[in-house]
């Protein structure tokens, strides 16, 4: 095959061994010893890197594990360089951030050489997940839309927002920390945001250790938000870079209020059509002034 | 005293090469004597000798364990051995220029510590199979090698016989009896945080500062 040759005295790191022919991916070399809490769990795989749910130290305490694999199309050299690098800026985030106690998952340990970081595993689900659950619930609690139009609106008046408007304000004081640690997240999407039960409520959410009986909760968006996933974040003051934050942020929650809107209104596809033409014509407008 | 003072850990992910043997004592009064067979490099003692009011929880002790184990496995251990190398990733100093001589400053002046302190001493031991350095395993090797290093019993006489001193279990209700905070603090640079001393809860508290320290750990030596 065409791969680069590499110079004659770099020493390519060993390509991670795909013996266990069970997975999909070759997984990281800590991950192919034996485990008594069993395989490891891909969570979710993104553009860079794998996120596995599995054990650290002991069976019963879970760890978030992420692998960035090395990349065959670049240079060996050149590839250990930016794993390394990626790795340890992000490690050295979450600790910045655990310092100034901004809410995000404790470091477990960090092999910058096999490109694996491994933090404390957070319960609890994903802002986004939680608050579509909430509007869906609400709908249903109120079915008598006009005109088959549910209750997607919530407003600060409203009886029962109240957990809304407390989650929005726990988001703001979160993100609010974490620029104030110096800490620029870079994708600041729901997503990587969770709602993590509060620790009087913990024993109710005992159902993570299984896998996926995640359902038998029953919450109401209460919980500490944590901010997850530093991969893109980096350590800076600039107010450009935080207003950026903050514009991802807006357009993520927006999009749930839409994803939401989408679900209860038939029609939704025509206004959200034009309203893509209200803002184009919005932002016309405020260029040409 | 008939409980069993050496306790065998498997820790997840790590090659079945790799045993862990912990064990706590309390009151020791030969911490001289064992310093001595540190210093002397006498390879019946090849153990980490920990001062346990350094240690937090059993969490934190692994957690040395596990990166020392690695780090050996990698070939990047900053000191001669895993053993010592547990020692340093427990400690607070990132300086391991000479890992030789830092290791043993390391290890005298934990060890001198408990002498001057009122003794305890924590013991963690570390017993990798000796062909491992040897590369390509064969699993069928492991378990035959295995026993002819030592078992757990055969350590647990070996430190009957020379750490005078009270066996109690390695649990973390011992560890936490002996914790000294103010000098944890201290040693991990933890002091000069507001958001930490406003923290009502004492349990919470020590989780917090015991997950920063573990995250320091991490940190180390990259």
């Amino acid at each position: 095959m065409a791969t680069p040759e590499p110079a004659a005295a770099i020493q390519p790191p060993p390509p991670p061994a795909d013996s266990t022919s069970t997975h999909e991916f070759p997984l990281p070399p800590i991950l192919q010893h034996p485990s008594a809490a069993g395989p490891a769990k891909l969570i979710t795989q993104g553009a860079e890197g794998r996120l596995y749910r599995t054990s650290w130290l002991t069976p019963t305490r879970l760890c978030a594990l992420k692998h960035r694999p090395s990349k065959p199309y670049r240079h060996p050299t050149l590839d250990a360089r930016l794993t390394r690098h990626r790795i340890l800026s992000e490690a050295r985030i979450l600790q910045k951030c655990r310092r100034e106690g901004v809410a995000v998952p404790a470091l477990y340990g960090i092999d910058e050489s096999q490109g694996v970081l491994s933090m404390e595993w957070v319960p609890g689900r994903p802002v986004r997940v939680e608050i579509n659950e909430f509007l869906r619930r609400r709908a249903e609690n109120y079915p008598h839309g006009e005109g088959g139009r549910g209750r997607e609106e919530v407003t600060r008046d409203e009886e029962g927002a109240a957990p809304l408007v407390g989650l929005m304000r726990r988001i703001g004081e979160a993100v609010g920390k974490l620029h104030k640690a110096g800490i620029v997240h870079g994708d600041l999407t729901t997503s990587n945001m969770m709602v993590r039960p509060w620790e009087k409520d913990k024993g109710l959410t005992k159902g993570h250790h299984g896998n996926g009986q995640e359902y038998e909760v029953e919450r109401s968006l209460e919980g500490e938000i944590v901010v997850i996933d530093f991969g893109l974040a980096s350590q800076g003051s600039a107010d450009e870079d935080r207003a950026v934050d903050l514009y991802v942020l807006e357009q993520a929650l927006f999009t749930v209020v839409l994803e939401a809107y989408k679900e209860t209104f038939k029609a939704a596809p025509v206004v959200l059509k034009k309203l893509e033409d209200v803002r184009m014509r919005g932002r016309k407008r405020s260029m040409l002034g | 005293m008939a409980t069993a003072a050496v306790e065998k850990v498997e820790l997840e992910h790590l090659p079945a090469t790799h045993t862990v043997l912990l064990a706590l004592y309390r009151n020791v009064v030969n911490a001289g004597f064992l310093q001595e067979q540190l210093l002397g490099r006498n390879a019946d003692f090849e153990y980490a000798f920990v001062d346990a009011s350094t240690v937090v929880s059993r969490f934190q002790l692994l957690t040395a364990v596990h990166k020392a184990v690695t780090a050996e496995m990698a070939g990047t251990m900053r000191t001669p051995n895993v053993h010592s190398e547990v020692v340093v990733s427990l400690s607070s100093n990132n300086n391991v220029g000479e890992p030789m001589q830092s290791c043993r400053y390391e290890m005298h002046d934990q060890l001198t510590r408990y002498t001057t302190t009122d003794l305890r001493s924590l013991q963690e031991i570390r017993r990798p199979a000796r062909h491992q350095r040897r590369g390509r395993r064969q699993s069928a090797h492991i378990p035959r090698r295995r026993p002819s290093s030592l078992s757990p019993d055969d350590v647990e006489k070996h430190l009957q016989t020379h750490v005078q001193g009270e066996s109690v279990p390695c649990s973390d209700e011992e560890l936490a009896r002996v914790t000294d905070w103010p000098k944890l603090r201290k040693y991990h640079k933890l002091s000069g945080l507001p958001w930490i001393d406003a923290i009502k809860d004492e349990q919470a508290k020590k989780n917090e500062l015991e997950m920063l320290i573990v995250s320091a750990m991490a940190m180390r030596g990259t």
